[in-house]
């Protein structure tokens, strides 16, 4: 007895069959190559931004210590930052102080990575007159 | 037929696997994000406290009106008795306060206690030297137990010594006591467990000495030098630091606080 045929093929339902489970396949495996894809892009390194935040307190303690910030003098400073800052990273900058000072510079904050950003007291005493400073700044990679 | 199943299965398993690995990938990732996360605010925190202690270590050393060094095993505490200058400390340490509180409203700075008596704490020998009152007459050092060599008192008096009395026990803590004046200076043993006097100018200065030492001046201000000769506790040289904590840190944001103290020396 002829077993029935789904279609009236040359090569009966075998061939439709077996493309439909190739393509049920390849739907499946490509699903979950994507998802593990898309896993292991997610899976950036954040390191780097922990040593961007790092180098700015560096940076900045250093200059605490050495009493460059206490000068409040906007040049020195600057140029001291920049001395101090590595190449490939990039910075802005702004000291306050008890007696109304405000120090800005540097480049324009971009919003399309990771900013790392600190802040530190001083204190500077010049005879019997004493003075409180707060440097705040942004740090990110170029 | 049997080959395509088992081609089928196999290529499961390593799909599967290659899944596996990769949400386990990205579990890991999110674990040390926020592991990265809870570093950056540590640091951020240290870094906020380190600078207010420095600070508060700068005003100490302008105004406090007391020389705190370190050399070798020996922490050394100089003041004038009575200190003249710590109403000007104190309100350095005000405006210090005030400024740090109006610049970030997670700050809160507790200086009641640490102006009431002026505690350093010397670490790890937990040895205090405070006063009844800063600004006052006394001067206290308050060792936790007997894990030091030697006292090393020298004064130089504002006045001039008449009569010096030694009333001590002998024991085991060695005492030293320089006044310029060859009736007066002497250098004993002690016993710390009863109370020893040394009575200058009939009580105008009294040096107490037993599981304490104490010096109370009530005649013209005079220069103390207090040198403690500490025992060997490690490798690390003692640090002075204050005694109470002053800064009170909170981040509720960063979900992290601190409390802490601020270090001399």
């Amino acid at each position: 007895m002829m077993k029935n045929k789904f279609l009236k093929l040359q090569f009966g339902n075998k061939a439709i069959i077996f493309t439909i489970d190739v393509l049920v396949g390849l739907i499946i495996a490509i699903s979950f190559l994507t998802v593990s894809y898309l896993y292991l892009t997610k899976s950036t390194n954040d390191l780097p931004n922990l040593s961007v935040l790092r180098t700015g307190d560096d940076i900045f303690s250093v200059m605490d210590y050495d009493n460059d910030l206490q000068t409040l003098d906007s040049s020195h400073i600057q140029d001291t930052t920049y001395d101090l800052l590595p190449d490939h990273y990039d910075i802005y900058v702004n000291i306050t102080s008890s007696d109304g000072k405000i120090i800005n510079f540097g480049g324009n904050i971009p919003d399309d990575r990771f900013v790392a950003s600190g802040k530190r007291y001083s204190v500077k005493i010049n005879q019997n007159t004493t003075t409180y400073l707060t440097s705040r700044y942004w740090m990110w990679l170029k | 037929m049997k080959k395509g199943i088992f081609f089928t299965i196999i290529i499961v398993m390593l799909v599967s696997i290659l899944l596996s690995l990769s949400i386990l990938n990205y579990k890991n990732y999110e674990r040390n994000k926020e592991r990265l996360s809870e570093i950056g605010s540590l640091d951020r925190l240290t870094t906020i406290t380190t600078s207010i202690s420095n600070g508060f270590k700068e005003l100490f050393e302008a105004y406090s009106g007391i020389n705190a060094v370190s050399y070798g095993d020996n922490i050394v505490f100089e003041e004038t008795l009575v200190n003249s200058q710590s109403n000007t400390f104190k309100s350095k340490l005000d405006s210090y306060e005030s400024y740090l509180e109006s610049q970030d409203s997670s700050i809160s700075i507790d200086l009641t206690e640490f102006k009431s008596t002026l505690p350093l704490t010397i670490m790890p020998h937990n040895i205090t030297y405070k006063h009844n009152s800063y600004g006052g007459s006394q001067i206290i050092v308050i060792p936790s137990q007997l894990n030091f060599k030697k006292y090393h008192l020298s004064i130089e008096p504002g006045f001039n010594i008449t009569s010096c009395i030694w009333n001590y026990t002998v024991g085991s803590l060695s005492f030293e006591l320089e006044t310029g004046n060859s009736g007066c200076d002497n250098l004993v043993s002690l016993d710390y467990t009863v109370n020893n006097i040394i009575n200058i100018n009939n009580g105008g200065m009294l040096i107490n000495v037993n599981n304490s030492l104490r010096i109370t001046n009530s005649l013209a201000n005079s220069d103390i030098k207090v040198n403690i000769t500490l025992n060997k506790m490690s490798n690390d040289n003692p640090i002075v630091v204050s005694q109470v904590d002053v800064m009170h840190i909170n981040y509720p944001l960063l979900n992290i606080s601190r409390n802490s103290w601020f270090r001399i020396i």
